[in-house]
Formats: structure tokens, C-alpha cells, sequence
């Protein structure tokens, strides 16, 4: 028993000491938790697991920091005399492969960590034994295969828009076949890609062909393409290291990961690639493509109809304006540059077009390159939301909202449209259809109307329910003039808003465009909500408003087109903003 | 006991908890019986924070005023909760990637089967026609399980009232309702952000809403079944935990978790003494019995046992106290015979 007694404090002391050690390893762990570098944001955190194909994985992915140790064999200058090359093998014909010391994945999985294992632990092992500070090696598993990285990753996926295209376009000026540089075409009798030989043969973005994998198409032209990112960086990053080994002041592109892909937001980067471009200059990226053109749905023409179209009303297609819109060309030809109904949308659908029809696809609210989900986006802007936000979605019944687009063509050229309709592709139907659209788009008025001032009512005051407060005074005449002088220069807006009743319909909305629409409250009940859910005349007005003013985001602010004095726009819950307390 | 008579107890036991009536909690769009329940939707993307519900509310139930006037909406700042001088709080919250703050009115959700009812072991709480669940201070005791129960932590306590507190909650404005009105806060909302009607009218103008608004709402009506379906829903833009709501609260009624343990309370206290004490006095009589038997058994065993004893030792004895006479003649023949014999014999010697 004595012997029992003495032993329990020593061995406390012991666990004392223990977890003391512990703790202390934690906090030094811990505090060596962020990097030692930048603020933790890296883009170059690549994550290998390729092993992963042959059977599951033993160890967890291993976390590469790519621009890590380009910079840091930079620094070397000898053991990086081969720059991208020291990892990353010439192929036999000569183009530097983009897998890491090898051509193709092996056969057999153990040969693959072999070649990283020997090829990284035995480069680390190389410099250390110079006496450098150096990466993991043997016994020093989990460095590697760290499975999440300690940083977080900021890459972006890169975007080629139209400012990128005129960069790069410029640096080919010069060139016989400037288009020829960087896009190319299949050709079958060689067996291998050719650089394309003139804008028309340009197929498109590399996203066309090049898809998020590589993909295998037997008896396909080609069989085999590789995935966009081993196509992008292949061609991209080579063709920026080739020109910057030319010598110290050619201007290229970056050759690291960072460089493209942040950890610069997308917006800094379009504000980046603006600053490299002169102001004025044409970012349109030229395939010889039309500036107008008719979008007619290719119907052919009914049996023992000759001469009459059963489809809707052509739409003339102003697409040198709307290519000023998007980001590039693919922003609404997403998988190729021919026209959207030829083979894929065609008007009943195809298995090319996923069975989506024509009308599907310009009209698709959800889809982001529709016609009229790309319109709808734009009324969420703040200019747009005050009535936009209120505006239900047109429905198939209502005709005026289709005649925006689709115009009655001309009576004397109606009837050469059937035959125009059928006819198959060629330039001659082209140039066709463009001056046709150029006829029907040059007639069109482009500006927002309204009724004539004087049947704007200048003042409208709110007083059927004044109770607690007075009416409120609403300066009618000026709100609209002012949101119509907001939309003066949107093109937009111009082309809906072309009826002159049509601004009106924002607020005097369920009831046909009037110069004296319906009293709100003859469908909003003073009472109270509505079985339909409609709501009552209070909840109506205030909803009206207030709504607007949240969606604009204009609550409390004070525009500045407004005339000296005017008070700013009354917050939500700022009541005598808009009605006074009524006098008791 | 013995080991049979503890396992017949257990079975018994358990037969009779069986024999139980299961009780049910009801689960459906509306209470069973009330019909025309009435509901109220709260609309979080109408909602502009201007507390003029909580001065309506205040107003109705003649509340104390509260240190700051219902005008300063600094006070949407802090989270709030209800307390006894305010049944219902607006607060602010501020989703991730919303332009504008959005508020959120809290007050009592009168469940269809509310917890604080199923707490309640003096029935202060009850589910009305009108949808109210309603308080009765009267009985109340004032143990506060009920604060316990409520899953949106509503009823609060008079904690300053010394002699008679009472547990203060939204009523639903029930003496309005029963005058064809509609509850203070409702009426007083400049938005519509709360309407009332029927339980039913109520879900069927959540579901319009979100469908003619396509990817305005959230689409899930909070209240439709939360904890069985409350009277009071809400619909709102922002995912409802981000404006302060429990999401992890299931459908389930906060009475049928303990509905299956309290059927068995009955049995277990009016049953079980009768019918397991009967089967235990009835073993135990039945062990005396035989334990009486048993000793009589052996008494007359022993007494038996012994008479035969005693007849044998005496007929052993008489037999004995024979043979000694006999022996002692024998000893005395055999005596006066040898006298004799020496006699003779000297005189032959003369």
C-alpha cells in the first residue's frame, strides 16, 4: 500500500508533462497552419490523383503548387535551363507534352507513382544534396499527400472575350493568315490539324471541339480531342514561353498559373485587358459575318399552298449590335457558328438540338442564351427593375409582345419569303435575308414614346384612404419623364417600349395602355386582400411603391436629373415622406 | 419469490401495457374538427421593418409602452425575443448575398397540436376553433414547462409580478375574431405582409405566390408541417435559417414523441398495482397454504414416528426384563445345581 501511495504523483507528473508536449506540438502546428507566403489565396493548387483510375487510392491526392516551383527552379537558371521542359517532355514532334515526365498514363498503375515518386522525391533529394532548401522526400509522406490544400484557392476560370480576341488579333496583324495562329481545322487527308486559311474556315471557339474532357468519337474526325485544358494550355502557355524566349522586351502573355487565372477577379481582369486596348477601337471579331439578317424558321412550304408561310413573323436581327453585348461569339452560339435552326434547333426539334425546338431556344426564359432569358437579365438592372419587378412574364396570348420581334414583313416582299424560307444555305440567301432585315430594321422607330405631356397628369393625388394621413401628393408627371429620360439611350428599352402607353403599363398594369387608365381602386378593394390573393388597395399602393423604390435601390437617395430642391425618395418606413399625419 | 412467480409478474406486465389503447397525435392540414381554423402567412420579401404590428399588438392587448417608442427602428438592430410586455418582435436579419436586410415579425405560431398544450399538466392551453391556441391564467401553476416545450421559444413569464404571474403569449387576437375582425397586427400591416383567412386559403395563397413568382420565394412554406403544421407560415426569399428559423425540427408534433410513454401511464398506475398485487397475493397465499401442509405433514409424521418408537422400546424392554428373569432363574438353577452337585461329591470323599 505505501509503495502504491508513492507511485500516483510521479506517474501524475508524467501525463502532466505529456500533455503539456502535446499541446505545445498542436500550437506550434497550428501556428504554422497559413503560409508563409501571399494571404492564403493561391491559384495554382493543383491536385493530383491521377492513380485514381487504376483502383482506389491508397494515400490522399497530392496537393502541387504549380507557380511554386516554376518560380522556384526560375530561380536556379541552371537546373531550369530547359524551363518547361525540365518536367514537361518534348513529344516526338516537338510540342511539349502536358503531362509530368511522361507521354501517356501507363499500363500499369505501379509504374505511374514510380515515375511521380522517382521523378519529384528524386529532383527534392537532387537539391538538397546541393545544399538547397528543397520539397518533401522519402519518409515524409503526407507533405505531399496532404489531401486538402492549406490555402484557398482563388483560380478563375479564364474567359476569352472580345477584349482577349483583339489583344491577341493584334499581335497577328501582320500575318498572311493571322486567324491561322491560333485557330485551326481538321484535316481528314492529313490526319492532323492545319492552322485555318482565312476568317470564313475559322470553326469557332476552341470550346467548340475541345469539351471539359477528352473525348473518343470512333470513326470521328478526329477520332480523338483533347480536353480544353490540356488544348488551352498546350497551345496557350507554349505560345507565350516561345515568344518570350525571342528576347527580354517582347511583349506575352503570363506562363503561370496566376497569371490567367487570378487571383485577379473577373472584373479586374476585363478592367486589365481594357487598359491595354485604345479606347475607341473595335473589339468585333470579324468572320465576315453579317451585320443584319432575317431569322426566318426554315419551314418548308405547305403541299397545295404554294406561296403561303404557316410560321410566325420573320425577325430582322440586328447582330452587329448584339454582338457588342456579349462576351464573344459564344455567348449565343454555344456549340457552333452556323446558324442556330439549320441542323440542331430546328422548328419541330432534333436529336442534334436536344430536342429542343426553335422556339425553345430563342424563347427559353431559364436558359442563359436565349433570346428572351438575355432580355429578361438586363430588366433586373436597377433603371429597368421599378416596373420590371411587377411585370409578369408575357404569356403566348399576348400579340403585342411578340410584334416587337417578329414584324410583319413588307407586302411586296412577303411573298418572296416562303421560297426564301426553303432555300438552303448559300451566300446568295444570305445577302437576301440581309437586306431584307436592313429594310424591315431601318423603318423601325427606336425611341421610348409616351402620350403627349399634356395628357401626363401633373400631380395625382392619393386620398382614398386618408384617414391617419392625408393624401399623398405624387409628382406624376415628373416620375415619368424622368424614368423616360433614364432610357433614353437603352437600346433595350427602345426597341419594347414602342407603344406610346407602353411606360405607363409599368404602374397601370392588368388593364389595356390608356391615357386615362382604371382608378386603382376599382380592382384593389378598400376593404382588404382579394379571394385571388390580390392585394387590398393599401397593400397595392404601398406595395407599388415602395416595391419600386427597393428595386431601383433609389429609397433615401435623391436622383440627379432632379430639380434643385426636390426632397430625396422617402424610405420604406419614413410615412410622412410621402402623406402627412392628418390633422386631428 | 421464486423464479417462475417473478416471470409470470413480468408477463403480465407486459400483457397488460399492450392491452392499452396506443394514443395518437394527429397529423394533418387541418386540426381534426376545426375546419375553418383560421392562419395567418407572413411574406418576408413584403415586410419594410416599420413595427407598426407591434404597436397595434401593444395597443389591442393594452400592453405597457415600451422604453422606446415604436417609431425608433434602431431598435430592429438587436435580435429581440417576445417578452410579457411585447407578444410580438420584428427583427432584422441580414442574408448572405441580399441587397437589403430583410425582417421577420415572431410571435406564438398557435401549432395545430402545440407543445406547450401537449406540456401543460393542468390543461392552461387549448386549441380553439377560431386557430388560437388560447391560455387559461386561471389554472395555470405556474411550473413553466410550457417555455420549456415551445420549439419557436414564445410564452414568457411575468417574472416581475410577485402574487399572481401568469405566462404571456400572442392570443391570436381571439376576441377580435370572434367579432368578424382581423387580428390587430394584421390589419395594421401597410404591406399585406400578414394575411389571414382559413388554413387552407391560407397554404393555397403561399403556393400561387411562390408559383407566379418563379425563383422569388423559397419554395417551402415554414408552418405547412413544421412540428405538425402551425397556423402561423412564412414564406420568404432567403433560406429560412438565415432569417432566424429552426430548420431541424421535423414534422413530427411535439406531442407525439411522449404520446406513446403517457398511454402507458394509466395501466401502470390503475392496473398494474391491482393486477400484479392479485397475482402476488395469490402466489403468496398459495405458498402459505403449502407451507401449512407441509408442516402439518411433518407433525404427524414425527408424531407418528415416535408412537412406533415408543411401542417398540417398551416391547423391546418387556422383552428384555423377560429374558433377564429368565436368565437370572437360569443363573439360579444353574447356582443351586452346582451347590448340589458339591454336596454329594463330599461326602463321597469320607
Amino acid at each position: 500500500m505505501e509503495e502504491r501511495k508513492k507511485r500516483i504523483p510521479g506517474s501524475l507528473a508524467v501525463l502532466a508533462l505529456c500533455v503539456i508536449a502535446g499541446l505545445s506540438v498542436l500550437a506550434v502546428r497550428l501556428g504554422h497552419a497559413t503560409p508563409q507566403e501571399d494571404d492564403g489565396f493561391r491559384a495554382d493548387i493543383l491536385s493530383i490523383g491521377v492513380l485514381k483510375d487504376y483502383g482506389p487510392l491508397t494515400q490522399p491526392k497530392v496537393v502541387f503548387l504549380h507557380d511554386k516551383h516554376t518560380s522556384a527552379l526560375a530561380k536556379l537558371g541552371a537546373k531550369y535551363k530547359a524551363q518547361c521542359n525540365t518536367c514537361h517532355l518534348k513529344g516526338k514532334d516537338g510540342k511539349t507534352g502536358l503531362f509530368f515526365l511522361r507521354e501517356a498514363n501507363p499500363a500499369a498503375g505501379g509504374e505511374l507513382k514510380k515515375i511521380y515518386h522517382d521523378g519529384c522525391i528524386g529532383c527534392h533529394s537532387d537539391l538538397a544534396g546541393s545544399g538547397l532548401k528543397s520539397g518533401p522526400r522519402d519518409v515524409e509522406c503526407k507533405r505531399c499527400h496532404a489531401g486538402e490544400p492549406v490555402a484557398k484557392s482563388s483560380w478563375k476560370p479564364l474567359q476569352v472575350d472580345r477584349l482577349l480576341h483583339f489583344r491577341h488579333a493584334r499581335t497577328q496583324e501582320k500575318q498572311t493568315n493571322p486567324c491561322g495562329a491560333c485557330h485551326h481545322v481538321y484535316d481528314p487527308a492529313a490526319k492532323k490539324t492545319a492552322p485555318a486559311a482565312k476568317a470564313e474556315l475559322v470553326p469557332g471557339a476552341c470550346a467548340y471541339c475541345h469539351k471539359a474532357a477528352d473525348t473518343v468519337t470512333k470513326g470521328g474526325t478526329p477520332e480523338k480531342v483533347r480536353s480544353l485544358r490540356l488544348a488551352s494550355h498546350g497551345e496557350c502557355v507554349t505560345c507565350h514561353v516561345q515568344t518570350a524566349a525571342k528576347g527580354a522586351g517582347v511583349a506575352t502573355g503570363p506562363a503561370t498559373c496566376s497569371g490567367c487565372h487570378g487571383p485577379l477577379s473577373q472584373k479586374d481582369i476585363e478592367a486589365h485587358n481594357r487598359k491595354q486596348v485604345p479606347e475607341n477601337a473595335d473589339l468585333r471579331i470579324q468572320r465576315k459575318q453579317p451585320d443584319q439578317t432575317l431569322i426566318l424558321a426554315p419551314v418548308p412550304a405547305a403541299s397545295g399552298q404554294p406561296g403561303k408561310l404557316f410560321t410566325m413573323n420573320p425577325v430582322p436581327f440586328d447582330h452587329r449590335a448584339h454582338e457588342a453585348r456579349g462576351a464573344s461569339c459564344a455567348a449565343c452560339h454555344h456549340e457552333t457558328l452556323a446558324s442556330c435552326g439549320a441542323t440542331c434547333h430546328t422548328v419541330a426539334g432534333s436529336k442534334d438540338g436536344g430536342q429542343v425546338t426553335l422556339a425553345q431556344a430563342m424563347h427559353s426564359p431559364t436558359s442563359d442564351r436565349s433570346c428572351v432569358s438575355c432580355h429578361a437579365k438586363e430588366q433586373k438592372r436597377a433603371e429597368c427593375a421599378g416596373c420590371h419587378a411587377f411585370v409578369k412574364p408575357a404569356k403566348a396570348a399576348d400579340q403585342a409582345a411578340c410584334a416587337a420581334c417578329h414584324m410583319a414583313p413588307k407586302p411586296e416582299t412577303a411573298g418572296a419569303l416562303p421560297a426564301l424560307a426553303a432555300a438552303p444555305a448559300s451566300p446568295a440567301r444570305d445577302q437576301e435575308r440581309a437586306r431584307l432585315a436592313a429594310q424591315l430594321l431601318d423603318g423601325r422607330a427606336m425611341t421610348t414614346r409616351l402620350y403627349p405631356v399634356e395628357d401626363i397628369p401633373e400631380k395625382v393625388s392619393i386620398k382614398a384612404l386618408a384617414k391617419d394621413y392625408q393624401a399623398a401628393e405624387f409628382p406624376h408627371r415628373r416620375i415619368v419623364l424622368g424614368m423616360a429620360a433614364a432610357l433614353k439611350d437603352n437600346r433595350l428599352a427602345n426597341a419594347f417600349h414602342t407603344d406610346e402607353g407602353t411606360l405607363c403599363r409599368g404602374c397601370h398594369h392588368m388593364s389595356p395602355a390608356s391615357k386615362t387608365p382604371p382608378h386603382c381602386g376599382s380592382c384593389h378593394a378598400a376593404a382588404g386582400p382579394g379571394p385571388d390573393g390580390r392585394p387590398g388597395l393599401k397593400a397595392a399602393l404601398h406595395g407599388q411603391c415602395m416595391g419600386c423604390h427597393s428595386a431601383m435601390g433609389i429609397a433615401g437617395k435623391l436622383s440627379k436629373a432632379a430639380p434643385a430642391g426636390t426632397k430625396p425618395v422617402p424610405l420604406n418606413t419614413d410615412c410622412t415622406g410621402c402623406h402627412q399625419q392628418a390633422k386631428k | 419469490m421464486n423464479r417462475r412467480t417473478f416471470l409470470g409478474l413480468l408477463g403480465a406486465a407486459g400483457v397488460s401495457l399492450g392491452a392499452s389503447s396506443a394514443s395518437h397525435a394527429a397529423s394533418a392540414a387541418d386540426v381534426k374538427g376545426l375546419p375553418d381554423s383560421g392562419a395567418v402567412l407572413f411574406d418576408a420579401t413584403r415586410c419594410i421593418g416599420c413595427r407598426k404590428c407591434e404597436e397595434a399588438c401593444n395597443a389591442v392587448n393594452e400592453l405597457p409602452k415600451p422604453a422606446a417608442p415604436f417609431s425608433d427602428l434602431k431598435v430592429l438592430d438587436t435580435a429581440r425575443r417576445t417578452s410579457d410586455a411585447a407578444f410580438t418582435v420584428v427583427n432584422t436579419y441580414h442574408p448572405a448575398g441580399a441587397q437589403a436586410p430583410v425582417f421577420r415579425k415572431i410571435q406564438c405560431n398557435h401549432c395545430l397540436e402545440p407543445a406547450c398544450a401537449s406540456a401543460c399538466f393542468v390543461k392552461a392551453f387549448q386549441k380553439n376553433e377560431s386557430g388560437a391556441v388560447s391560455y387559461d391564467a386561471s389554472v395555470c401553476v405556474g411550473c413553466r414547462y410550457c417555455m420549456i416545450a415551445c420549439p419557436f421559444n414564445i410564452p414568457t413569464y411575468e417574472y416581475n409580478e410577485a402574487l399572481a404571474p401568469r405566462v404571456r403569449k400572442c392570443t391570436f387576437c381571439e376576441p377580435r375574431l370572434k367579432e368578424g375582425k382581423l387580428p390587430a397586427c394584421v390589419e395594421a400591416c401597410p404591406k399585406e405582409a400578414l394575411v389571414f383567412g382559413k388554413r387552407r386559403e391560407i397554404i393555397h395563397i403561399a403556393r400561387a405566390r411562390i408559383m407566379d413568382n418563379p425563383g422569388k420565394y423559397q419554395d417551402h412554406i415554414y408552418g405547412e408541417h413544421e412540428m405538425g403544421g402551425t397556423a402561423w407560415m412564412t414564406i420568404s426569399a432567403a433560406p429560412f435559417r438565415e432569417l432566424g428559423m429552426r430548420e431541424d425540427l421535423g414534422v413530427e408534433t411535439a406531442g407525439s414523441y411522449t404520446a406513446g410513454a403517457l398511454s402507458a401511464v394509466p395501466v401502470v398506475v390503475g392496473m398494474w398495482p391491482v393486477l400484479l398485487g392479485g397475482i402476488y397475493a395469490v402466489s403468496k397465499r398459495k405458498e402459505r397454504i403449502a407451507e401449512e401442509e407441509k408442516r402439518e405433514a411433518v407433525a404427524e409424521a414425527i408424531a407418528r414416528a415416535s408412537a412406533e418408537a415408543e411401542a417398540k422400546l417398551s416391547d423391546e424392554l418387556g422383552k428384555a426384563e423377560v429374558a433377564n428373569k429368565r436368565r437370572i432363574e437360569v443363573e439360579v438353577k444353574k447356582a443351586l445345581e452346582a451347590a448340589a452337585q458339591s454336596q454329594t461329591s463330599g461326602e463321597d470323599k469320607q
